[in-house]
């Protein structure tokens, strides 16, 4: 969550000079994510060769080597 | 794209058949198994060559492009898809 919200912020940051420059009837919206738990792994495991862990090394895996455990997107 | 439509004409012509729960593409007869990321990671020529390629053993082989997994993966894989 602390990953989604320093995101969040980053974006928000940078869209600052956007947003002064912005009609009145203009606005922008940033949804942020991160990913179910149950989701994470499932995706971790469709990336391992026959969709299988080696329970044997449980160190190989991380869902941080997801790239969208966490999202942003501006509307 | 080209190189997917490809890679999938020459499993379907030498009758490869794709096997969802372990994400693997294997032919019964051949005894061959190629799992859906070497594919997707790799050429058709790479894909092909294998295929093509005569196996020295009567047994199954899993194919792949780089570092394999243990064999105990390999072994399940093999033991799930159904012959």
């Amino acid at each position: 969550m602390r990953v989604k919200e320093q995101l969040e912020a980053e974006v928000r940051f940078r869209l600052v000079p956007i947003l002064r420059s912005l009609d009145p009837h203009e606005r922008f919206e940033i949804q942020s994510r991160v990913k179910e738990c149950e989701s994470a792994i499932n995706a971790l495991r469709m990336r391992q060769r026959g969709s299988l862990f080696e329970d044997d090394h449980p160190e190989k895996y991380s869902i941080t080597q997801l790239r969208d455990l966490a999202g942003i997107r501006v509307l | 794209m080209p190189d997917l439509k490809r890679k999938q004409d020459i499993l379907e012509k030498a009758k490869y058949r794709y096997y969802y729960p372990r994400l693997v593409y294997f032919n019964p007869e051949d005894k061959k198994i190629f799992c859906l990321q070497d594919i997707e990671n790799n050429n058709a020529d790479w894909l092909e060559k294998l295929i093509n390629k005569k196996k020295e053993t009567d047994d199954w082989e899993i194919y792949f492009a780089n570092t394999p997994p243990s064999e105990k993966i390999q072994n399940q894989i093999i033991s799930e898809i159904p012959k």
